[in-house]
């Protein structure tokens, strides 16, 4: 009897601290959530910046790259595993040599910039990128905005439509 | 899935002398109970955590959040049990 009494006792006391742990969840919510949104916006903002030997090949091979990924991210601020493979192929396809670093989860997309950074071979394409420091590398050649990045999309649909 | 401190609250001497007086049952028998229900429970959270897994983050419905309440539950019943036995032993 004590112990069945012990059980019960256990699991009634068991379900108030999830309930209270689940409520304390449900309160801190829209707290939460308004840091995160907070997070994306000053991360989605960032510029992508680099420099190459050729910055007109590198800079369309890497715009295009990153149009393709963001577009493939369905609106999430976020950079999956598949984006970055992607990324890593389009970028062998133009014959720019590149190591991006995968199996990351997750990443920030404006992130994206410190996988081009990664590059292999440094004579052929040297990126540096300018994150969440806001710094401006030193040598800047050529550097990439949201807005450049929906225009080189577009020319590239203009193309494919051609 | 392992019983970790639970063990040693069940070979514990004072635990062992109070239960089988409150009891007035062989402690094997109290100790076998016990163990037993500690294990269902952390056998029911892992399932009810299993369970939930495959839903979205943002997926709020009332079974996703009843499964998840209940697994947490269960996984903390069986912490509690451990310590009500514990306290059961020491404070009569």
């Amino acid at each position: 009897m004590v112990l069945i009494l012990l059980v019960l006792v256990a699991i009634v006391l068991g379900f108030l601290l999830a309930l209270t742990y689940w409520g304390a969840l449900v309160v801190l919510r829209p707290v939460l959530a308004v840091f995160n949104k907070k997070r994306e916006t000053v991360e989605s903002i960032e510029p992508i910046v680099f420099r190459a030997p050729e910055p007109e090949k590198a800079a369309t091979a890497l715009g295009v790259a990153i149009a393709d990924a963001f577009a493939d991210s369905a609106g999430s601020p976020y950079l999956t595993d598949r984006m970055a493979f992607e990324l890593t192929n389009t970028l062998q396809q133009s014959q720019i040599p590149v190591t991006i670093i995968t199996g990351v989860p997750v990443v920030p997309a404006a992130s994206i910039a410190i996988l081009a950074s990664l590059v292999a071979n440094m004579t052929d394409l040297t990126s540096s990128v300018s994150r969440s420091s806001g710094r401006l590398a030193n040598q800047v050649d050529t550097a990439i905005s949201a807005a450049q990045i929906t225009e080189l999309k577009a020319q590239r649909a203009e193309g494919a439509a051609a | 899935m392992g019983l970790g401190s639970s063990g040693a609250v069940f070979i514990d001497q004072k635990v062992i002398d109070t239960l089988s007086r409150v009891t007035h049952v062989p402690i094997q028998l109290d100790m076998v109970f016990l163990v037993i229900v500690i294990l269902i429970f952390r056998q029911i959270s892992f399932k009810l955590t299993e369970a939930t897994k495959g839903a979205g983050k943002d997926d709020h419905s009332f079974s996703v959040v009843f499964r998840s309440i209940s697994s947490c539950a269960f996984g903390l019943a069986s912490v509690i049990l451990v310590a009500a036995t514990l306290y059961l032993g020491y404070a009569d």
